[in-house]
């Protein structure tokens, strides 16, 4: 149709049909045998069982960046998740599985933003404000130091760090979200927890949330 | 736990919140389509490497892509803004300006990349924004005909048209917006678009072939055969909630989104029931009449009984059967029994303007909105809105007019703000 005409012109449809799809529930296990069996709908049940789940971990490991299509990530972290479904051995840790393809994916997200920051020579500081209204000034300030002081920290510290204390992971569920033992997530996560209070301690805004009576409790 | 561990957990619930309040309610619908939509599911584009801490760049590539991307950032920021031009005029249009048809015949705005944009007689339109990707329309009234150049992935315009929003990539849709009513109709030709606003808070994704008529009140999707329709997916474009009815339940082997199915059965359970003559009127579009059926079945009875929903319904229908006063007295029992607040204050404030012509209370009722919503998809209008009543009291539309030039820059009030900050 050639752009100038006028849409008026248009032939439209004459008797309309409406879709409605109501949903089904299944369980993992049937989600899980129809997933590796091709079917179309274990694909859209897994996506819509899962994808709140990875997008939040995505975003609160990642912050807010404008440059950041979280969609685009959403979608790698499910084409991931079929690709190395063989890996699942049991249908019941689909949540912890996906979970950590989704941590994975927001580490090589880090990893390839410092490296994008590198060449633009774009610094951790110059982070966009952060777009909502309706949040007190202080907090949301807390929020855009929180994420200044995490690009500081090596991918791993931080996805260790964001899982335990902003997504109130516990230990046990952290280690299997980032697939290491139970002592070596223990010693990642003092890394990140003792970097982050020393360099919180020097931020005027972030010191009023971490001190109590003037003195360090680390 | 020590102190440290709960002094942090506090800040990261404190960054949770911040967090949860940026998802964009794109997000999610634009993943689903892709991921149902791609066929790329057995070669993912990348394979799972080592797990958080084995990845390593070898030097020398690094260096290579490190020169590469410099090069493409340097050609990147090179590459302009979009420009346009309206009808045969070779002269640039400026971003801001109205644009509308003179006379009877369609009106052409051209883009530098080869988009085209048509407005049918009556139709007003402005382009907001531009960049090198996209540009901003945003539809004042009228129809428009979209014919969007896909250039590539980053491909970003958006039309916008009273509350509502049409995120579109590369694409061709019919598009018009009646203020009056305040429906907007979108008719898609090719490729797909995501459509967000009042009634679609997590976007609705609509495909060739399919006509999205929503408004404030209603919310109607019709899919059936367009001169260039694509195939649907009915996996990945599962309605939200139609307002028509369904001839029999029926169960499809496919499975909605979860925030499509939770919409689609709390509408389902919240919608006014087409049982009661005024309802069954208002669905059919015939306010006066359902006004006409409410009052004669007794106003004040009907609202008593009325749930959230159905008493919004009855405010509409007062609206838009000519009796405001009535409308009003709904809308303040909404907000009464129901707390319900933001777009009910908004309401009242352009009731209390265009219909019972009392600009002071519109004052206070579009001051209160922004008050309960300050970055409610009304926000813009509310502002607008408010200024356009205070122009003659100097200081306080100076003061309004700043406010809305910082967030609006190029609003549909910005050129009215600008002459209020400059006199």
């Amino acid at each position: 149709m050639p752009p100038s005409a006028a849409p008026a012109e248009r032939p439209r449809t004459s008797s309309p049909a409406v879709v409605r799809v109501l949903p089904q529930v299944r369980d993992d296990e049937a989600l899980v045998r129809g997933v590796r069996a091709g079917e179309r709908w274990a694909r859209a049940a897994l996506f819509d069982r899962y994808a709140v789940d990875v997008e939040r971990i995505l975003r609160r490991i990642l912050g807010y960046e404008v440059h950041t299509d979280m969609a685009d990530l959403v979608h790698d972290t499910f084409v991931q998740a079929l690709s190395s479904f063989d890996n699942l051995r049991d249908p019941g840790a689909l949540r912890g599985f996906i979970q950590a393809i989704a941590a994975h994916t927001a580490y090589r997200t880090i990893r390839s933003r410092k490296v994008r920051r590198w060449l633009r020579f774009w610094e951790p500081s110059q982070l966009p404000e952060v777009a909502v209204d309706d949040v007190d000034p202080d907090v949301r300030e807390a929020y855009r130091r929180t994420y200044q002081l995490l690009d500081r920290l090596p991918a791993d510290e931080r996805v260790a760090f964001v899982l335990r204390h902003v997504e109130g992971m516990d230990l046990g569920q952290l280690a299997e979200t980032c697939r290491v033992s139970l002592s070596t997530i223990k010693r990642r996560l003092a890394r990140a927890e003792s970097r982050f209070a020393r360099a919180a301690g020097r931020d005027e805004v972030l010191r009023s949330w971490l001190v109590e009576g003037g003195r360090w409790t680390t | 736990m020590d102190d440290l561990t709960n002094r942090l957990q506090k800040l990261g619930a404190a960054v949770a919140e911040v967090s949860d309040r940026t998802a964009d309610p794109a997000t999610l619908p634009n993943a689903r389509r892709r991921f149902l939509s791609s066929s790329d599911i057995a070669e993912p584009r990348r394979s799972l490497g080592p797990l958080l801490g084995g990845y390593r760049v070898p030097l020398i590539a690094f260096a290579g892509l490190a020169c590469a991307a410099l090069i493409a950032l340097f050609l990147w920021r090179r590459d302009p803004a979009l420009s346009f031009s309206v009808g045969g005029s070779h002269e640039p249009g400026s971003v801001g300006q109205w644009v509308a048809p003179e006379a009877e015949a369609p009106l052409d705005v051209r883009f530098s990349e080869g988009t085209v944009v048509t407005l049918t007689p009556g139709a007003r339109m402005r382009v907001t924004d531009t960049s090198t990707t996209g540009a901003t329309l945003l539809i004042e009234r009228g129809a428009i005909h979209a014919a969007i150049t896909h250039r590539d992935s980053d491909t970003r315009w958006s039309v916008r048209a009273g509350p509502f929003e049409v995120r579109v990539t590369g694409t061709a849709f019919d598009a018009r917006w009646d203020p009056a009513t305040e429906t907007f109709d979108l008719s898609m030709l090719e490729g797909s678009v995501i459509v967000s606003g009042p009634r679609l808070p997590s976007g609705r994704v609509v495909v060739a072939g399919e006509q999205l008529v929503v408004s404030t009140t209603k919310m109607e999707l019709r899919a059936g055969a367009a001169p260039t329709a694509a195939k649907s997916d009915p996996v990945a474009d599962a309605p939200l909630a139609p307002s028509a009815p369904s001839p029999a339940p029926c169960v499809s082997p496919d499975t909605p989104s979860p925030v499509a199915s939770a919409a689609s059965s709390s509408r389902a359970a919240d919608a006014p029931r087409a049982d009661g003559s005024w309802k069954a009127l208002a669905q059919a579009g015939k306010y006066k009449e359902a006004i006409a059926a409410a009052e004669a079945a007794g106003f004040a009875g009907e609202m008593s009984r009325a749930s959230s929903t159905e008493l919004r319904t009855l405010a509409d229908v007062a609206r838009f059967g000519g009796r405001p006063a009535l409308a009003k007295t709904a809308l303040l029992s909404l907000r009464k029994r129901f707390g319900a607040r933001g777009g009910s204050a908004f309401l009242l404030g352009k009731i209390s303007a265009d219909q019972l012509r009392s600009p002071g209370e519109a004052a206070m009722w579009f001051d209160t909105y922004l008050q309960e919503e300050p970055g409610g998809p009304l926000a813009e209008q509310a502002l607008g809105r408010l200024m356009e009543i205070r122009k003659r009291d100097t200081g306080a539309a100076r003061l309004l007019a700043e406010r809305y030039l910082a967030r609006y820059p190029n609003g549909a009030y910005a050129a009215l703000a600008r002459s209020l900050v400059g006199r």
